[in-house]
């Protein structure tokens, strides 16, 4: 049996604990309010580069547009994966889904010559040593800014054109809510574009030349998804660790019942222990 | 016929300009162009440099990054990496700006990969420097 003092140590402890939590938490909820106000401001650009792209793979030959497709139709054999993880942990599982995610897809595509380019510390502390990591890169957890998307991206385009990979993909979390995030791979390069929602541009008029344009527009589009990317997965950062530190404050709660019940039991039992060698030795008096 | 036109500057952090215009000039990589309602369908890309469009009479100056401009009747696209109002601009900071960005270029030779976007710092910062002086 734990003696009062032990006992009270620990609920002292667990109670600066779930401060620290609530803090963690209140923070975090602050900063993902912040990550999604991003992602809405991103998102008409996104969507204007998205419909043009689409709309020019139409009209011009998008076979002879390198990002667009190598124009062979050779099985690619390497790849490239552009992990997006945090730099801080206690965030619950986000990271670890993520790094699993990346170590599943080369045990089913062991075809795929892959290797890995991170961003953020947590990923690069787990691939330490590992002969498949490239490109080394962090990020602050705080707000990601288009700089960062453009250097991942033009660093992505020119390994493709220089053919060190054939395909690139980026491994990332899509923000759904709070509570859920998604951990998916998605193809980056060559580009497919999205041709669900198209309108028709033939009427206009396109200066120096459609090519050119599309020259100028896809690494656009490419910088334009990691940015993207690099959003979602800043917001689901923030999501996943209020999460995490709303359940921990939650179990240190429950812990510090449990302790004060244990607590005010053994105080109780000691206060019944004392009065009955008071009244044993009153007793004891009283006879003799 | 209407005589205004909607000009749009979009920048991946969020919309800057959203305004009803009577004229807009803006820099493609050809050369300056101007807009004017119903101009006909058109897109191009952009250079950094001046967007300036007027608002009630007043002309309102942009400085802007590379991207493109898509153009139809009733409504002109200007999507860049970056834009900002030319009011804004610390022309001290703009000057520190091009000082380091042409330092960057002078160490960077001319077929390296990273050529072209030591070029553009140079442009934008150019251009922040012209948008602080009209302003």
């Amino acid at each position: 049996m734990a003696t009062l003092r032990e006992i009270q140590r620990r609920i002292k402890s667990v109670k600066n604990t779930q401060q620290i939590t609530k803090a963690m938490k209140m923070v975090s909820a602050a900063k993902l309010r912040r990550a999604q106000e991003n992602i809405v401001a991103a998102r008409p650009y996104a969507d204007k580069v998205k419909d043009l792209v689409a709309a020019l793979e139409e009209g011009t030959m998008p076979e002879n547009h390198k990002l667009l497709s190598k124009g062979s139709d050779k099985p690619a054999k390497k790849a490239e994966l552009i992990l997006l993880t945090s730099d801080r942990g206690l965030c619950g599982g986000f990271n670890s889904y993520l790094i699993r995610m990346v170590e599943r897809f080369m045990r089913e595509h062991p075809e795929l010559d892959c290797t890995v380019s991170i961003v953020g510390r947590r990923a690069l502390d787990h691939f330490k040593g590992r002969s498949e990591v490239t490109g080394r890169r962090h990020f602050g957890s705080g707000r990601p800014d288009f700089n960062l998307a453009e250097e991942i991206a033009g660093d992505a385009v020119a390994s493709y054109l220089e053919d060190s990979s054939d395909e690139v993909y980026l491994v990332y979390s899509t923000f759904q809510s709070a509570l859920t995030q998604t951990p998916v791979i998605q193809k980056l390069l060559p580009i497919i574009p999205d041709n669900s929602e198209k309108e028709a541009l033939d009427s206009f008029l396109f200066e120096p030349s459609p090519e050119a344009v599309l020259d100028v527009l896809l690494p656009k589009y490419v910088e334009v998804q990691v940015f993207r990317a690099l959003l979602e997965s800043s917001a689901s950062e923030h999501g996943a660790r209020m999460t995490a530190m709303d359940s921990a404050s939650k179990n240190a709660s429950e812990m510090i019942g449990g302790l004060t019940l244990i607590y005010n039991r053994a105080r109780q039992a000691a206060i019944t222990k004392e009065l009955l060698e008071i009244i044993s030795g009153a007793e004891a008096l009283k006879d003799s | 016929m209407a005589d205004t036109f909607t000009l749009e500057i979009v920048t991946p952090s969020g919309i800057l300009v959203s305004e009803e215009t009577t004229e807009v000039t803006a820099p493609s990589t050809e050369g300056e162009f101007g807009v004017l309602p119903n101009h006909t369908d058109y897109i191009t890309a952009l250079k950094p440099g001046l967007v300036s469009y007027k608002k009630d009479d007043k002309d309102c100056v942009v400085v802007v990054g590379g991207g493109y401009a898509e153009v139809s009747q009733e409504k002109t696209n200007i999507l860049v990496d970056y834009a900002k109002l030319a009011t804004e601009i610390d022309k001290n900071a703009a000057n520190e700006e091009l000082k380091t960005a042409e330092a960057t270029l002078a160490e960077t030779k001319e077929d390296d990969s990273h050529y072209a976007k030591c070029k553009e710092a140079v442009d934008l910062a150019e251009a922040k420097i012209a948008g602080a002086q009209k302003a």
